[in-house]
């Protein structure tokens, strides 16, 4: 019993993080990912890891892609706490 | 939303070898970067002295050559060695362009390379000037000696073809 405990919790690991759905909005805008990098200010690769949820962009730049994205910072990013996969 | 980069960004850039923007991102890794080679560097500078300082009393002049040759070889290919392979596993370097712009970024990566080799080449050959004055030969001889101008340009030639190299590899297109 304990090992079926066992491998499924590690089956049903935890996903902790900011997500977000600027991949979803950019797509809305009919932005490119090269144009919306110009519109914040930031590098393309910055916004492809971004939308890949491999880097937290700082309140600033979270503020910037809100406002050109035409949403607000909630609908944008969220915290996840745990994710049972 | 394009900021004015100021001259500290820019050394930064030229530095790091960064093309683009120098956006959060780039600029944290750069950070990290500069700070794992600043720990490197001052665990090798704490170690290298108190060697110095050990064998400086038997043997100094042998010491300050082996001193002065380790801090050639630990900055050059350790500090900078590491440098380079971080910011290329990082993608730093890429110069991301778009199609339609290729063709006008590649012409602009020529005129960089020949810029380079012109500014190596006169570089060098003023250095070497500089230098031969110290085995009592003349300046102005060693500036206008014709076989030295030659060497000077095929040097120039050779490292504008490298830059050329290094700087078109690094561009990258990028399709809308």
């Amino acid at each position: 019993m304990s090992i079926i405990f066992c491998v499924s919790h590690i089956y049903m690991t935890k996903q902790e993080g900011i997500m977000n759905r600027v991949r979803e909005f950019r797509q809305k805008q009919k932005l490119s990912q090269n144009a919306l990098a110009k519109e914040v200010g930031a590098a393309r690769q910055t916004i492809n890891l971004i939308e890949n949820d491999k880097y937290n962009p700082s309140l600033e730049l979270c503020i910037k892609l809100a406002e050109v994205l035409q949403t607000d910072l909630n609908s944008l990013f969220w915290e996840v706490e745990s994710i049972e996969r | 939303m394009k900021d004015k980069e100021g001259l500290l960004i820019k050394i930064i850039k030229r530095f790091y070898g960064i093309s683009g923007v120098l956006d959060e991102y780039k600029k944290r890794q750069v950070e990290h970067i500069g700070n794992n080679a600043f720990m490197l560097i001052l665990g090798y500078m704490m170690v290298s002295n108190l060697l110095v300082m050990l064998f400086a009393r038997r043997n100094p002049e042998l010491t300050l050559w082996v001193f002065i040759s380790c801090n050639i070889f630990f900055a050059v290919f350790v500090i900078c060695g590491y440098v380079l392979l971080a910011m290329s596993h990082l993608k730093l370097t890429e110069n991301e362009v778009e199609a339609k712009d290729m063709v006008k970024e590649e012409k602009k990566t020529i005129l960089k390379g020949i810029g380079l080799g012109i500014y190596f080449s006169v570089g060098i050959h003023l250095l070497n000037g500089l230098l031969s004055m110290e085995s009592k030969e003349d300046f102005i001889y060693y500036i206008v000696s014709p076989d030295r101008i030659v060497a000077s340009i095929f040097g120039g030639c050779f490292f504008g073809c490298m830059m050329y190299l290094l700087l078109r590899l690094r561009l990258k297109k990028v399709e809308e």
